[in-house]
């Protein structure tokens, strides 16, 4: 793997090719609502229940009641990803946002009561339910 | 080499794809109780009646594009090849799958009328309905999608051009699946039936109740 991202490196010049990362700041919501610190602040664990959860938030983008679960997600781009190609006489240039998937996951119990709530950033590659069933296990044990 | 060129040629003509057929592995796990066969219909009719299998294109009609979606996308749909129990079946516009118990979400995006790759960057937007399959049934029927297309006079036949959501409905036509089954599927019990719905809310995951 190494040798391949290696010799990909040594390719890109020789095919008058660019790719540049460009830091956009703050960046923007290019999916989802996201769900502020200070939001996330009012939830306590052993004390808040889903009701209040859903006047506080608002409607999650999935829920998991198996599992006790309710996720809020959303994508924020901070950066863009500009590449450059340079023919002879000619070219072309182009940008890709690279969003960072953003979840704020919440489990209750089967009374109601939250049990857990953690901010995750979902890593490139990773699939949804592989996620999100991960860190469910963690848990308290419910599937 | 002569299937990239097959490739190329069917994402620059817009060709719809054939109904694969049932795998026996497949059936033997729903002979088991492992997983479900899950039934659905797709019909498009477009304003003055005129109706189409509407995932088989043709000359003057490009099929629908269909994505489908599950536990682990999120319920974002990918790009989706429905099987179907025979030939005779999938002109009809049964289209089946093989899965175990959970909500499932299909995708459904008007004929292409761009580029493969701007069309297929619209999947994630495009309405879905709610399938929902409980553990326990053999077979699930999700009820027959029928769509309303709109068709445009083209230069030499009508063209099948868009779809109109909210025109689109859910029937049930749990008689026909019944018979479906009876004739295509004979080892399988009938199938029962649980109405797929459009999607709107938050994504649900996990198993429905039964």
């Amino acid at each position: 793997m190494i040798l391949a991202r290696l010799l990909l490196l040594l390719l890109l010049p020789l095919s008058a090719c660019v790719v540049l990362p460009v830091p956009l700041g703050e960046g923007h919501i290019s999916a989802g609502r996201e769900v502020s610190q200070e939001s996330q602040g009012t939830l306590l664990v052993g004390a808040t229940t889903r009701a209040e959860v859903l006047v506080r938030l608002g409607e999650p983008s999935a829920v998991w009641d198996d599992a006790g679960v309710v996720v809020y997600d959303w994508d924020r781009v901070q950066w863009l990803l500009v590449w450059v190609v340079g023919g002879a006489g000619r070219g072309a240039i182009g940008g890709m946002e690279l969003p960072v998937h953003h979840m704020l996951l919440l489990q209750f119990d089967a009374a109601g009561i939250l049990q857990r709530a953690e901010h995750a950033e979902r890593p490139p590659g990773v699939g949804y339910g592989a996620f999100l069933r991960s860190w469910a296990a963690k848990g308290n044990g419910r599937p | 080499m002569g299937l990239i060129v097959l490739l190329l040629a069917m994402a620059l003509t817009g060709c719809g794809h054939i109904g694969l057929p049932l795998r026996q592995d497949d059936l033997d796990q729903v002979r088991t109780g492992a997983r479900t066969l899950l039934l659905l219909r797709l019909i498009g009719t477009d304003q003055h009646g005129s109706a189409r299998q509407p995932l088989v294109g043709s000359f003057s009609a490009d099929p629908i594009g269909t994505g489908w979606g599950d536990f682990e996308s999120g319920g974002q749909p990918l790009a989706w090849l429905p099987h179907s129990p025979s030939d005779a079946a999938w002109a009809e516009g049964w289209a089946s799958m093989v899965l175990p118990p959970g909500y499932y979400y299909l995708a459904i995006l008007p004929p292409r009328r761009t580029d493969a790759f701007t069309y297929a960057a619209t999947l994630d937007q495009a309405p879905r309905w709610r399938i929902e399959v409980p553990a326990g049934a053999p077979v699930v029927y999700a009820g027959t999608l029928s769509l309303a297309e709109r068709t445009e006079p083209g230069l030499l036949s009508t063209l099948w051009v868009g779809i109109d959501y909210d025109r689109s409905e859910v029937r049930d036509e749990t008689a026909a699946a019944t018979a479906l089954v009876a004739r295509d599927l004979p080892a399988l019990p009938p199938p029962r039936t649980r109405l797929a719905v459009r999607q709107s809310g938050p994504i649900r995951l996990g198993v429905p109740p039964p």
